[in-house]
């Protein structure tokens, strides 16, 4: 569920996502699940401006024993900047940012594309009270193919990345001074478009605990859409997150 | 069309340029300030060394976006980095931020309107007296 939030300066914030795939048999392709665990780290430069750094490991099981592979991919360095910021109300607000960056060639034989493909992309965000919604699209210009395609982008072509959220605030109903931690229900749309015509769309219903210095999310991603003929069919995946604000 | 006029390695490069020009030229963009604020003096203002700083033990800010607990942490992170504040209390159903110092050395009108911006949020207010000769 990315947003248009960013950490203000000289504050980091350190994610951690545990995701795991697991993707439909398929005689044509020689994975069935993959574990991957994200570290994310963003640093806030100055009042619009932050950057961020990713980098994936993974474990990908081919179904037979014996045949588990482990590695890191590619490291994603981003510039993130906020463009629009529109504070309607005491905790009302509309934002908008745009980021580009570069995912670096570091993926260990199995994984990552061997290539350094740039993205650019923007990120919408509006809060309403109880009420959130958020969109991001993102762009990469892929310039290189995986050897076992697995995720999208892996198989040579351009990459267009889209979601939408929508969030609702279940507890507290009101904030007081005493700051409580926030509970939301979520629904997050995640979709990958490719320019071999590759088109695959989750729906995520899930759970966000946040309080002022971490935050906790969960959800549970099903295909609503799917036209794959590159790469493996996703069957479904679940997240876990863990942010820490410091 | 452009994927099929470029190499890869072409696209590359013209992607990551535009987007340089484009930080570049949103990155100067000046920042807002306050929307309003009420200042006056009094004999407490005589022992501030800066102009526009705030002359209380006390003022009150009222500050809009802060959306999530998170908001609640930036506020608090960038207010207490400020000369002299000793502690802020923070009301988010209403956008309230109670700040309270102690000292000799206050932080001014700009320096507050700053730490919040700092935090992502917009100054509203600030509800405190200011002294004479400076602020934003």
């Amino acid at each position: 569920m990315p947003a248009a939030t960013q950490p203000s300066p000289g504050q980091w914030i350190a994610t951690e996502k545990a995701r795991y795939y697991r993707f439909e048999t398929d005689a044509a392709n020689d994975v069935r699940s993959i574990m991957a665990l994200e570290t994310t780290v963003a640093y806030g430069i100055v009042s619009r401006v932050s950057v961020q750094a990713d980098l994936p490991a993974y474990w990908k099981d081919a179904g037979t024993p014996g045949r588990t592979t482990v590695g890191i991919g590619d490291l994603a360095l981003a510039l993130k900047l906020r463009v629009l910021q529109e504070d309607l109300g005491p905790v009302d607000t509309v934002r908008a940012a745009i980021f580009g960056g570069v995912e670096l060639p570091t993926g260990t034989d199995d994984f990552g594309s061997s290539s350094t493909d740039p993205f650019v992309g923007g990120v919408f965000t509006g809060i309403f009270g109880r009420h959130g919604l958020n969109a991001a699209a993102r762009w990469t210009f892929v310039t290189g193919q995986a050897f076992d395609p697995v995720f999208a982008g892996d198989a040579g072509s351009d990459l267009l990345d889209f979601n939408a959220s929508y969030v609702h605030r279940l507890l507290p109903e009101t904030y007081t001074e005493v700051h409580e931690p926030a509970l939301y229900a979520v629904l997050d749309l995640d979709g990958t478009w490719e320019t071999n015509g590759d088109l695959e769309m989750f729906l995520a219903p899930g759970l966000l605990w946040e309080a002022q210095r971490a935050a906790l999310e969960f959800s549970v991603g099903f295909p609503i859409a799917q036209s794959v003929e590159n790469r493996p069919r996703g069957e479904w995946r679940v997240n876990f997150g863990v942010r820490l604000l410091f | 069309m452009l994927p099929h006029v470029l190499s890869a390695r072409g696209r590359s490069r013209l992607v990551v340029l535009a987007f340089t020009c484009l930080l570049a030229a949103c990155a100067s963009t000046p920042t807002a300030g306050p929307t309003h604020a009420t200042s006056s003096t009094d004999a407490a203002a005589d022992r501030l060394a800066s102009p526009g700083a705030v002359a209380d033990d006390h003022i009150v800010l009222v500050a809009h976006g802060m959306a999530c607990p998170k908001c609640v942490t930036n506020a608090d992170l960038q207010l207490m980095k400020l000369p002299g504040v000793a502690s802020v209390r923070i009301d988010m159903q209403h956008g309230i931020l109670d700040m309270t110092m102690t000292g000799d050395r206050r932080p001014t009108q700009a320096e507050i309107a700053k730490a919040i911006d700092d935090a992502g949020l917009t100054l509203v207010s600030v509800q405190g007296r200011i002294a004479e000769g400076g602020g934003s």
